[in-house]
């Protein structure tokens, strides 16, 4: 007879034939769900960006499905540089060396020559095996902009029990970063205003290694639950090349400023919970706490709820809190004493006083307004407003959000 | 339970989820549709019972208005038929030639020799090349928009029919409202659960029966078909072995070494009926067939 192989790809078009385009139901309706979405972030004085995301997915058929993500980011504006407000002016030279700023005393001090934009792509290919209770997934993604580029590659396996009530996943991501800071990698403890504090090099590199153990949970018609435990270990340049720490030599002139420095590898473990419950009306309750810690000595806790409100004709509202705080890294510093300052290069001592490495909350509140378009059509509009305050000045921002999305079947 | 009966359709509410039954093609037919909108459940039901009596109409051997007995009667002329008509004769024509031959729809005939009722009253070799005379795809003559049937000859769109009955019903019902649903036709279903969203992980339960009696398995599937061949209760048994009522058109005889059952989740109906009838004809070596074709299945020997 026919060679088995044969067969189901012949019957495949033929069944396709016989069922035209009334066979959209179970067989992958070779159409796209297509997300998209537009970020406006600004924060008050500092950092905005522009975010345009788009993600489509593809339903192949037999529960195995194709996405593919395209997210670009443009950045403007200045950000913070490490050095604290202080009650005289402070001048500093900017990462390409090409000239000075000054602040005035009060102020807090940010690098205007921060401007980037970002693009990413990513693929991610999931299916079932033969054995229907096991799942597997395949991604790869790529990231890049003017100083950095990275390269990841993906990989899950889910099981099913309890009749699909209960899911087990396993996955593990490897991802290798270029880094190239603008004017060369600086050598960490020079001196910021002095000639020679750029090691010459041009690139640094890192790799991070991700391993994410999870289970889903259906508790009843009405309720989902997720934990996860995941493990992220990176290692090879982990400083921020544009960032440095003031030495406290006590003179009220401005700096000695010098190139900060980290350790040269991360291990961190975090532990997620999510829940989400569905009441009569169609109203959702999401609600998600994370846990991390890691080996800088940072510890952070994020807490997370929205609440949906089905209203008629598809039409919700969707209000948010987020609340976020952490604890400082280990060598995290407001000024280095003049007499602890570590000689140029000296790998043997970190020191960093970048503010998201402080003690910071964070508190977000807002709400998102949208109307569901057919099955899985949505179109809505959310503004958000983030609150954060650290140990200094440095750390104290506001900032808005304002999001846009579309989603639809193409 | 809220029942509504007209006719001979019963709608009702169960927990979570509406309940359609009705006859037609000779066998039990339900509806399942998710949620508790017994209106809907009615338009839907409604819209499943009239394709499913629609195309057992067309197609039936039993009614004069049938285009198979319109094509009976021309003995031997070409009768115009339509698109839906060549669809299906084309379907047809492609199992044959996946089948080498053995799954054939003129082979309709022999059911005039073979009574499967459990007994081991076989026919004789005689009856059965007598009416085996009549069987062969190859001598039906097809041109664009007609089909020239030889005096003498059937079609029988049995081995297909219930498949491609439940694959329309249930399109048409999802063209009603995108909701999950279920169609089952005596057995052979399929589920539009793609309606599902993924993050609820829902599924649908299907209990697979054993032919010895009570439920052999529990099946989860989010979306997709299941369709079984093979019939515990059709067959003939004599000397100790067993006729299942599944003939190869070859030779005018049931399949020898054939599994009792094969059930098959692909899908569509239509592509589970055929991989699970595809399986049954390859006899002793239907394990290794479907094994190859990278399908959910179960064969109960």
């Amino acid at each position: 007879m026919t060679q088995p192989k044969n067969v189901r790809g012949a019957l495949a078009m033929a069944t396709c034939s016989l069922l035209g385009a009334g066979a959209a139901n179970a067989a992958g309706d070779g159409n796209w769900q297509v997300d998209t979405a537009l970020l406006y972030y600004g924060e008050t004085d500092r950092v905005s960006a522009v975010e345009p995301v788009v993600s489509a997915t593809r339903d192949l058929g037999d529960e195995e499905t194709l996405n593919l993500k395209l997210v670009l980011d443009a950045l403007t504006g200045p950000s913070a540089n490490g050095a604290q407000v202080e009650s005289f002016a402070q001048t500093f030279t900017t990462p390409s060396g090409g000239r000075n700023y000054t602040v005035a005393p009060g102020q807090v001090p940010l690098d205007d020559e921060f401007h980037d934009t970002r693009g990413a792509f990513s693929v991610n290919w999931s299916r079932p095996m033969e054995n229907r209770l096991w799942k597997t997934s395949l991604g790869a993604n790529v990231s890049s902009e003017f100083d950095f580029f990275s390269l990841g590659l993906s990989g899950a396996v889910t099981r099913d029990f309890n009749k699909r009530n209960t899911s087990l996943t396993a996955g593990l991501n490897y991802e290798m970063d270029t880094i190239k800071p603008v004017g060369g990698t600086p050598i960490p403890f020079a001196d910021l205003m002095l000639p020679g504090s750029k090691s010459g090099n041009d690139t640094e590199d890192r790799t991070v290694t991700d391993l994410l153990l999870g289970v889903t949970q259906v508790i009843n018609r009405q309720a989902i639950m997720q934990f996860n435990y995941n493990m992220s270990m990176a290692s090879g340049y982990m400083n921020d090349p544009y960032k440095i720490v003031t030495v406290d030599d006590g003179d009220a002139l401005s700096g000695p400023f010098v190139f900060e420095n980290r350790p040269d590898n991360r291990t961190k473990h975090s532990l997620f919970w999510q829940t989400k419950y569905a009441l009569k009306g169609g109203d959702v309750i999401d609600a998600s706490y994370r846990f991390m810690t890691d080996d800088w000595g940072v510890a952070s806790n994020t807490l997370d709820l929205r609440y949906r409100f089905m209203l008629p004709e598809n039409w919700y509202v969707e209000p948010h809190v987020r609340w976020y705080d952490q604890s400082e890294a280990d060598f995290y510093v407001e000024r280095i004493p003049v007499a602890l300052r570590p000689a140029p290069n000296d790998a043997t001592k970190q020191f960093s006083s970048d503010y998201r490495l402080g003690a910071l909350t964070d508190t977000t509140f807002g709400a998102r307004v949208g109307k569901r378009l057919g099955e899985t059509g949505d179109a809505w509009a959310a503004l958000e407003s983030m609150t954060q305050s650290g140990d200094t000045a440095q750390a104290d921002l506001s900032a808005v959000m304002l999001s846009f999305g579309y989603s639809f079947k193409w | 339970m809220r029942p509504c009966e007209q006719d001979d359709v019963s709608v009702s509410v169960q927990r979570g989820y509406c309940a359609g039954r009705f006859r037609a093609m000779a066998s039990p037919c339900e509806v399942l549709v998710d949620g508790e909108d017994l209106a809907l459940a009615q338009r839907i039901t409604r819209a499943v019972q009239d394709e499913a009596l629609r195309i057992e109409r067309k197609f039936s051997r039993y009614r004069d208005d049938s285009v198979t007995a319109a094509l009976h009667r021309a003995a031997g002329a070409r009768v115009a038929v339509d698109d839906e008509t060549t669809r299906l004769l084309d379907y047809a024509d492609t199992l044959f030639t996946l089948s080498d031959g053995a799954f054939d729809i003129t082979s309709g005939v022999l059911r005039r020799a073979w009574v499967f009722d459990g007994s081991d009253r076989l026919p004789s070799a005689d009856d059965v090349a007598a009416w085996h005379a009549h069987v062969g795809w190859r001598r039906v003559a097809r041109d664009a928009g007609g089909v020239t049937l030889p005096a003498g000859m059937e079609l029988d769109f049995g081995g297909i029919g219930k498949e491609y009955a439940v694959d329309r019903a249930l399109a048409l019902a999802t063209g009603i409202a995108r909701v999950p649903m279920l169609v089952n036709f005596g057995g052979d279903l399929a589920t539009n659960g793609a309606a599902f969203p993924a993050e609820t992980r829902r599924t649908w339960t299907v209990g697979v029966e054993s032919p010895d009696g009570g439920v052999a398995r529990h099946l989860q599937i989010p979306t997709g078909a299941m369709a079984t061949s093979g019939d515990a209760r059709r067959f003939l048994l004599k000397d100790g072995v067993r006729y299942g009522h599944i003939l190869d058109a070859r030779t005018g005889w049931p399949v020898a070494g054939a599994p009792r059952s094969v059930t098959v989740v692909a899908r569509t109906c239509v592509e589970a009926g055929t991989l699970s009838t595809l399986a049954i004809l390859r006899g002793a070596e239907a394990a290794g067939f479907l094994a190859g074709q990278d399908v959910q299945h179960w064969i109960l020997w």
